[in-house]
């Protein structure tokens, strides 16, 4: 029905840089100035060396294996039968993922913005939009990405430079007054919500890219700017509203937003922050699910998996009604379960692939 | 408007089913009807007040051995 | 072809009734915009006072014998309940978006206002860009109903009041939620809260028959600073210690600053241009040593004894004279507030916290004991750089 899909390597990069400040933008200041407190900036700049390394080990299998998604490595490397279980898990860490963001953004405007709306239904209606996207195909997607791409930018910005002249230095200092121990779990928390979900990305889009070359240099590049995105939220934050007062706040992005006044001329911008969270979020959340999608129906050898994006689709607002039953619940759960489930996938299983691939290799000459 | 959303749900699967039935694609059309019919009994279970099993809560425990480990 | 009718016409159907807003939508004529809100305390829990515009009076061409706003008194044993006890009073929902005030009473504010904090951000539907001040003498009641001349919200009046006067006026100064929150919070360091008092008639002041009269006989001061220690009101600074204090926390733009003549006979005023100031802090034999320099840069702005102006040793001494002057009163201010608050509204330990860490740590939990015996020793600077329009002062005769 539909010829193969294809993306350009500039459509990747975008998604690449949406995919990272998508949820982290908004729920890392928080997180981060409670553990790594006034060096949470250190935190995230260890988050981006070790990140670099990781997203270029995700390159390397993507040059290994330019013709493969994730179901057909692990049927490749791990055979029928265990790889299909492999593909299984994969496949709920992307549904999970995307429940979880998906709940996320139905909390945010929940408490922030649209008090009495019952959260379900914004569920519901950012999920459909979701779906239509999947349903017309990632092309349609990342031509999208290029239409908002600049926006997001702009709007974000616009509220970087203008809380530039609230900063203030003080309140960070002491400078690299923290023991190692809470950078890296700091770093590794940050990596936790920004990095390793990008296995996703690197797991099913390659396939989709044809343009091969200098790919890893524009890729850390790509990679690079939008930590220095998060690090610039995470060190406004920090530096306007003092750590104690980010660590407080669920949302401190979109607080600090609030706190903005420019002469009262610029003014009451949080919506700013609002609209271009709304806008990478719906990328970072059709990536999960465009992932989920096409790994099921190549599991289930179904003929398109646009006859699955519907129902699957409404899966993912079912699960995203259970998964988190309180906003306690959920920053329990990130801290204590999703920093590991997310390593899991992030570092355990690329290393397994790559393991599978130096012994298969060794058994090819032999 | 729980109704209109059911309402709205059936009816695009209608269509959607109805599209590969025509195409005869039996396969697709089996998913189909088994993932939307998950979905929505889940759905109608947790209207209903009955407690659905959180798959977070599964993964918290196979995953608690670790987060000790590290603490 | 029919097919894709249908289900255009399902997805508009569908959009038409999802994504108009109305869910709850409450249009402007449903809802009471709350401009100030005053918090006191009652014998169990919270008296709740909001002052709500009146529409039609704010946009009103013609002059009415209505009063602007309206103030509601509710009480509760908790904020929130006394917010919703609000309702079986006023006829609509109170939005509190719009506040441009938050007013504690002074009774709240001795007994501790962190648990009001908490539900001032943890309601969503509050900003962060209104002031705190506390009702000094007074409930936020009370001065909540005062009626004031040229602003005929009175919230705004204390806004704009505040909002002029901390950028000409050494004294006040403006307190945000968030500055409030992050100070309480940190260690090495206690919050102040400015005062607004009121001067006349309280009773007279929520007639409309106050913003009358030409002089208007009730008004709204607010130039004084609560001290606190944690989340208690403790003292008052008084209009010196006030001025003091925003030179040494830097907090001046842009002040006058009063001087008496060497031979004491008429003064010399000086309108402060820019005001900066710098703290360190150096460890001798394990004891902390402070050291604030201020340096104050201004012009001569009203000259009212016989000084030579034109000669540039003259204006050396003044400003060696004004230095020394200033000097003394800052001093004598930061060992007031040792004496007279123990509570560390410089934030000494702060900084001690973020220059020497490691140093802190030692001292950290004997702090609040050890302040009130610091050494401090603050230096201000005055230069002078114009003198005005006109050189020399004139030289009237005078009868004797």
């Amino acid at each position: 029905m539909h010829g193969k899909e294809e993306i350009n390597l500039r459509q990747f990069l975008l998604f690449l840089f949406l995919f990272v400040i998508g949820t982290s933008i908004l729920l890392s200041p928080s997180s981060l100035a409670n553990i790594a407190k006034e060096s949470a900036w250190l935190s995230v700049v260890v988050g981006m060396m070790i990140g670099v390394a990781i997203i270029l080990f995700y390159l390397l299998i993507s040059i290994w294996y330019p013709d493969h998604n994730i179901v057909d490595l692990n049927r490749l490397l791990f055979g029928k039968w265990v790889g299909t279980i492999f593909t299984l898990f994969f496949i709920v860490f992307a549904l999970v993922s995307a429940a979880t963001v998906l709940w996320t953004i139905g909390h945010f405007m929940v408490t922030q913005m649209l008090h009495e709306t019952p959260q379900p239904f914004i569920h519901i209606l950012f999920m459909f939009v979701v779906i239509y996207g999947v349903y017309l195909g990632i092309e349609t997607i990342a031509r999208t990405s290029e239409l908002l791409f600049p926006y997001v930018v702009l709007l974000l910005t616009i509220v970087f430079v203008f809380s530039i002249p609230s900063m203030n230095l003080n309140k960070i200092k002491p400078f690299f007054d923290i023991g190692a121990q809470d950078i890296v779990k700091g770093a590794w928390f940050d990596l936790s919500i920004s990095t390793f979900p990008l296995m996703v990305l690197f797991m099913v889009y390659p396939k989709l890219v044809q343009e091969k070359k200098s790919v890893g240099k524009k890729v850390t590049i790509a990679y690079i700017l939008a930590m220095l995105t998060i690090l610039a939220a995470t060190f406004i934050t920090t530096t306007v509203l003092g750590v104690e007062y980010t660590h407080h706040h669920i949302y401190p992005t979109y607080v600090l937003a609030k706190t903005l006044n420019i002469e009262g001329l610029i003014q009451r911008i949080e919506v700013i922050i609002a609209v271009s969270w709304i806008l990478t979020i719906f990328f970072k959340l059709s990536l999960y699910f465009y992932a989920a999608v096409t790994a099921l129906s190549q599991v289930l050898k179904v003929n398109s998996y646009r006859s699955l994006t519907f129902p699957l689709g409404i899966f993912v607002i079912v699960l995203s009604l259970i998964v988190y039953p309180s906003s306690i619940y959920a920053s329990e759960w990130n801290q204590t379960t999703w920093i590991y489930y997310s390593a899991t996938f992030g570092v355990l299983y690329p290393l397994l692939i790559a393991i599978a691939t130096l012994i298969r290799k060794l058994f090819k000459r032999s | 408007m729980w109704v209109i959303l059911y309402g709205v749900i059936l009816s695009i699967s209608w269509i959607q089913i109805r599209a590969l039935w025509k195409q005869s694609l039996k396969r697709d059309s089996f998913f189909y009807i088994f993932t939307m019919g998950l979905s929505l009994t889940i759905l109608i279970l947790s209207q209903l007040g009955l407690p659905i099993p959180n798959p977070l809560d599964g993964i918290s425990i196979v995953y608690d051995p670790v987060h000790s480990l590290f603490q | 072809m029919k097919r894709r009718l249908l289900l255009l016409s399902f997805t508009l159907l569908f959009l038409l009734t999802s994504l108009t807003g109305c869910w709850s939508k409450r249009e402007l004529d449903e809802i009471a915009i709350a401009t100030g809100l005053g918090l006191d305390k009652t014998e169990n829990g919270y008296k709740f006072t909001v002052q709500i515009i009146n529409p039609a009076e704010v946009a009103a061409k013609t002059i009415s014998t209505r009063t602007a706003v309206t103030t509601y008194t509710s009480e509760g044993r908790s904020l929130f309940e006394a917010l919703r006890g609000l309702t079986d009073k006023a006829p609509r929902k109170v939005y509190l978006s719009h506040i441009r005030k938050v007013v504690f009473g002074e009774e709240l504010a001795r007994d501790g206002i962190s648990e009001t904090l908490d539900f001032l951000t943890r309601d969503h539907e509050f900003r962060t860009d209104f002031h705190i001040a506390v009702a000094k003498g007074m409930e936020a009641h009370d001065l909540l109903t005062i009626l004031t001349p040229m602003e005929k919200i009175p919230a705004n009046k204390m806004y704009f009041s505040m909002q002029t006067s901390s950028e000409y006026w050494a004294p006040s100064l403006i307190i945000k939620i968030q500055q409030l929150i992050s100070t309480i919070l940190e260690d090495g360091k206690e919050p102040v809260i400015s005062g607004v008092y009121n001067v006349g008639d309280i009773k007279r002041g929520s007639n409309l028959s106050n913003v009358e009269d030409v002089g208007a006989p009730t008004d709204v001061r607010v130039d004084s600073l609560g001290v606190f220690k944690g989340d208690q009101l403790i003292g008052w600074m008084d209009q010196l210690q006030s001025t003091s204090y925003n030179y040494i926390m830097g907090n001046v733009k842009n002040t006058a600053e009063y001087f008496e003549c060497k031979d004491k006979e008429g003064s010399i005023t000086l309108e402060v241009m820019e005001a900066s100031s710098n703290k360190t802090v150096t460890i001798k034999d394990g004891e902390p040593h402070f050291n604030v320099e201020v340096s104050v840069e201004g012009n001569i702005a009203d000259v009212e004894c016989q000084i030579d102006l034109m000669k540039l040793d003259t204006i050396k001494q003044l400003e060696k004279h004004f230095s020394e002057q200033l000097s003394i009163l800052f001093n004598d201010t930061v060992s007031d507030v040792q004496e007279d608050f123990k509570s560390d509204v410089f934030g000494f330990g702060d900084l001690i916290h973020r220059t020497k860490p490691k140093y802190w740590r030692t001292i950290k939990d004997g702090w609040e004991e050890q302040f009130p015996e610091v050494e401090v020793t603050v230096e201000a600077t005055v230069k002078i750089n114009r003198t005005g329009t006109i050189s020399n002062p004139y030289e009237f005769k005078k009868e004797e």
